[in-house]
């Protein structure tokens, strides 16, 4: 049977590549003592699949993965089994058994939310709101033809301050707060375009969002979250924990 | 956040960064505040080869096992984190606390392979210790090494605060009761020291001091403090089911070089290969119950996940239960569904069978060590294996469907000759000859044999009946490889053949680290100073920096390597009590000139010295003739 974990990643463990976090859950898995089933031949894996890879650096509250289980001890046993394995910065947050026929999470993936956290500059809110209101932000971007230009625009579902500067603790963030900035940090909530289709990550909107402005987004100094992962349901975005 | 000694931007910009994080599973982590002695413990290269090393992992557990320790783990920067470290004065950190491993009590150094000395020098001086143990203050770490490059302290000896001789299960709980009591006393860094230097098996270099004759061999070994030891004795576990080993090995994030659970079986091994120096300094043969390793092996599968679990030993055809802790250790890892790797085993019917069903004989190899290619030259340097062994082992493997065959050889053997060099050439033929000789359909259907001949370079070791010997000259090295080449090329079946061989760069530095004195010391700082790091990986190896160190310092090769020494000279090691007797030793050389074998210590009792730990193959022996 098909189960779907949702996990966060948070603190020092963003600073760990996407193969050495499934090599990770595969460890946890077999510690945990789940029923997990495993592929047949020599050399036996576990039925088991990411949504997306996170980038390194980036934290998360809304990671995912299908696993195919023998028997499903049910939500809560299989978040307390697999909690118990976890090292710090990485929590199971829910685990639900999908039906036979669901689609595996990774060809899912439609949009994703983000919220990044940098320092704001003086005027920020009349920035974004001129910046939201272009028809077209075209983009050039590599990829293995070449360089290609993309307009973001319209992948660019929902952008929005959520967080105003002085509700932001800078010195928990874990990143590079330049002298002066302290005080200064917000953050920008996300909803774009993520997978197979069309994958826009959100450093390339901040960017393009700060030059336009004539700033620089500070590489270094901000921190970028994935808050939760969306298929596409019936021409509507709904949380891969609910898409089925 | 948990503290980080690196920045975002560092770990952003270095590769690998979870190289640095510690919160790996299994790890230790205590409350600095609550300890008596900080502890940090180091393997001086990248992290992926440091954690695949068993011996700190015990040392790690046993430490931490003490409730007034806190032992953390150190590695080595790669290169692009050293350079940032030392441009912006990054202090080098230990994993779990990630403090500056200059507010530790201790430095312990593990010292596996010669080639690491330049690491270590670096680890010292991106710590902010002084490389010189006589220019430490109060201020910095205990510097301790340890590990088999040990047996010949000597080149190191002016880096190292103190040695421990031998396994770390046996005296560490001496000298850290010793440090807290010197300690707790008001005492200085000196005055641990000579305490510190009356527990067996501890050598503090600073207390003793060696004179040289006119020739500069040396004339004496002297202990400049009252009552010091004069001889320092390794110290050896009894009994290797009494004490600690891992239950909870740490679960590195990030892909290690031996990413997998490793079961040590036993020490010491029982064959006394002449060229070998593990072979001489970890006897005598100890071997674990198989209850006590089954229950580790299940305590661990189930602490770490692991997917894969090895064997550790020097030769695990010898351990004498091999047959059942084998089919206990089946049947649990199939129903884990782990996977078992062999490694070190005798290839004969019993080892194929059960390698037939732990891998896919399809996709593995076979692995023999013959180590020479003559009969003369295998009896010289006492491998005890034959060409019979070898014809039946693979003849046996290749109608199991095997059919692929790794051969490993020395070159630069003492007394080798051509026919000894050509011999190789002749013997991996004979193996793909004794393939097609056998019916295909006999064969599981496999068309083509694939043989891989390797070549290492032999470096006589401390220790070992071969520490007399004058080492092979890079120009004779060139020459045997090339006559060797030549010949594959000469025989029959040699598109079967593939020839695989080290570099020789390394071996006369490896040669003289080895058998080296305290002079070299001198050219270690030169090398440093020219930026020689990571020595023992061939795309750091920085040949003009060593070339220009030995030329500088005018390290006469022809005197520490390349001659003879007489067997009266006394040896920069002669002043460890290893165990093994330098009476045995010559014994062992005059009869390797006569290519006369000895058997190995379970068929019968050569009188190596090491009885005298009362343990062991040793005792078997005895016990029987009572």
């Amino acid at each position: 049977m098909k189960i779907r974990i949702k996990f966060s990643k948070k603190g020092t463990v963003r600073y760990i590549g996407h193969l050495d976090i499934m090599r990770y859950f595969q460890k946890a898995i077999r510690r945990s003592g789940l029923d997990i089933a495993y592929t047949n031949g020599f050399h036996k894996h576990q039925i088991l699949s990411f949504a997306a890879p996170l980038g390194v650096g980036l934290e998360s509250s809304g990671e995912y993965m299908d696993a195919e289980f023998n028997s499903f001890p049910g939500p809560e046993a299989v978040c307390a089994s697999l909690n118990k394995e976890m090292a710090e910065g990485i929590e199971i947050l829910s685990a639900i058994q999908l039906p036979d026929t669901a689609k595996n999470a990774m060809s899912q993936v439609a949009a994703a939310d983000y919220i990044v956290r940098f320092p704001f500059w003086e005027g920020l809110q009349e920035d974004l709101e001129r910046f939201l209101a272009l028809e077209s932000i075209v983009v050039s971007k590599t990829t293995k033809n070449g360089e290609t230009e993309i307009d973001i625009r319209p992948i660019i579902y929902e952008m929005k301050i959520t967080e105003l500067p002085g509700s932001i603790d800078s010195a928990a963030l874990g990143v590079d707060v330049p002298e002066g900035a302290e005080a200064s940090y917000g953050g920008i909530f996300m909803k774009l375009s993520s997978g197979s289709r069309a994958n826009l990550k959100p450093e390339l909107v901040l960017n393009t969002f700060a030059a336009g402005c004539g700033h620089t987004a500070g590489e270094f100094s901000s921190l970028t979250e994935r808050l939760e992962m969306y298929a596409e349901v019936g021409g509507r975005l709904v949380p891969l924990s609910e898409a089925f | 956040m948990r503290k980080l000694a690196l920045n975002n931007e560092i770990l952003l910009t270095v590769d690998k960064p979870v190289r640095y994080l510690g919160n790996e599973i299994n790890a230790v982590y205590k409350d600095p505040e609550s300890v008596d002695i900080r502890f940090a413990m180091c393997f001086p290269d990248v992290y992926e080869i440091g954690m695949s090393y068993l011996g700190i992992q015990i040392l790690y557990d046993l430490l931490n096992a003490r409730d007034d320790v806190f032992c953390e783990r150190v590695y080595s920067p790669w290169t692009d984190l050293d350079r940032i470290m030392e441009e912006r004065h990054i202090p080098l950190f230990a994993l779990e606390s990630q403090d500056p491993v200059k507010d530790f009590d201790f430095l312990g150094i593990t010292i596996q392979y010669e080639m690491c000395y330049t690491n270590i020098l670096r680890i010292l001086d991106l710590s902010g210790i002084p490389l010189l143990a006589s220019e430490r203050g109060e201020d910095v770490p205990i510097v301790i090494g340890g590990g088999p490059c040990t047996y010949n302290p000597e080149p190191i000896a002016d880096f190292f605060d103190l040695f421990y001789l031998g396994e770390g299960e046996t005296v560490y709980g001496a000298l850290l009761d010793c440090y807290k009591a010197n300690k707790a006393a008001g005492g200085s860094r000196q005055d641990f020291l000579l305490k510190a230097a009356f527990i067996p098996g501890i050598y503090v270099p600073s207390l003793y001091e060696p004179s040289y004759n006119d020739d500069g061999t040396l004339a004496a070994f002297i202990p400049l403090a009252e009552g010091v030891p004069a001889r320092i004795e390794r110290q050896v576990v009894k009994d290797l089911d009494s004490v600690i080993y891992p239950e909870k090995p740490i679960v590195p994030f990030m892909k290690i070089t031996q990413d997998r659970i490793v079961l040590e079986i036993m020490r010491g091994c029982i064959r006394g290969c002449r060229f070998c120096q593990a072979g001489m300094v970890y006897r005598p043969d100890r071997q674990r119950s198989v209850k006590y390793l089954i229950d580790h092996a299940l305590a661990m599968i189930k602490s770490t996940g692991q997917e894969e679990i090895s064997l550790s030993s020097l030769s695990s055809s010898d351990y004498a239960e091999l047959g059942t802790l084998l089919n206990e250790l089946i049947d649990i890892c199939e129903k884990e569904r782990i996977n078992i790797s062999l490694p070190s085993l005798r290839i004969d019917e019993f080892s194929l069978d059960i390698m037939s069903k732990v891998q896919d004989v399809r996709k593995s190899s076979l692995t023999f060590a013959p180590e020479a290619g003559t009969q003369r030259m295998r009896d010289v340097i006492n491998k005890g294996i034959n060409e019979e062994e070898i014809m039946k082992g693979s003849g046996d493997a290749f109608r199991g469907g095997w059919n692929r065959v790794k051969l490993y050889f020395m070159l630069g053997l003492p007394t080798e000759t051509e026919e000894d060099v050509k011999g190789i050439a002749q013997l991996a033929d004979k193996v793909a000859r004794n393939f097609y000789d056998i019916p295909r359909e006999e064969r599981k259907g496999n068309k083509r044999v694939e043989i891989v001949v390797s070549t290492s370079f032999f470096v006589p070791k401390p220790f070992t009946p071969f520490q007399w010997v004058r080492q092979a000259r890079s120009e004779e090295l060139m020459d045997k490889r090339y006559i060797l080449s030549s010949e594959i090329k000469a025989q029959l079946n040699h598109r079967s053949i593939k020839y695989n061989w080290h570099d020789f760069e390394l071996t006369k530095l490896e040669g003289l680290f080895a058998r080296g004195d305290r002079r070299i010391a001198t050219l270690l700082l030169e090398a440093y100073r020219n930026g020689c790091r990571f020595d023992a990986w061939t795309d750091k190896f920085n040949e003009e920096g060593w070339e220009k160190a030995l030329a500088d310092t005018g390290t006469d090769l022809d005197f520490y390597i390349y001659r003879e020494r007489p067997v009266d000279e006394l040896l920069p090691w002669d002043f460890i009590d290893l165990g093994v007797s330098r009476k045995f030793l010559g014994r062992e050389y005059e009869l390797a000139k006569q290519a006369i074998v000895t058997p190995n210590c379970r068929d019968k009792c050569s009188g190596c010295g090491c009885a005298s730990y009362g343990t062991g193959v040793c005792m078997k022996g005895r016990g029987a003739s009572e």
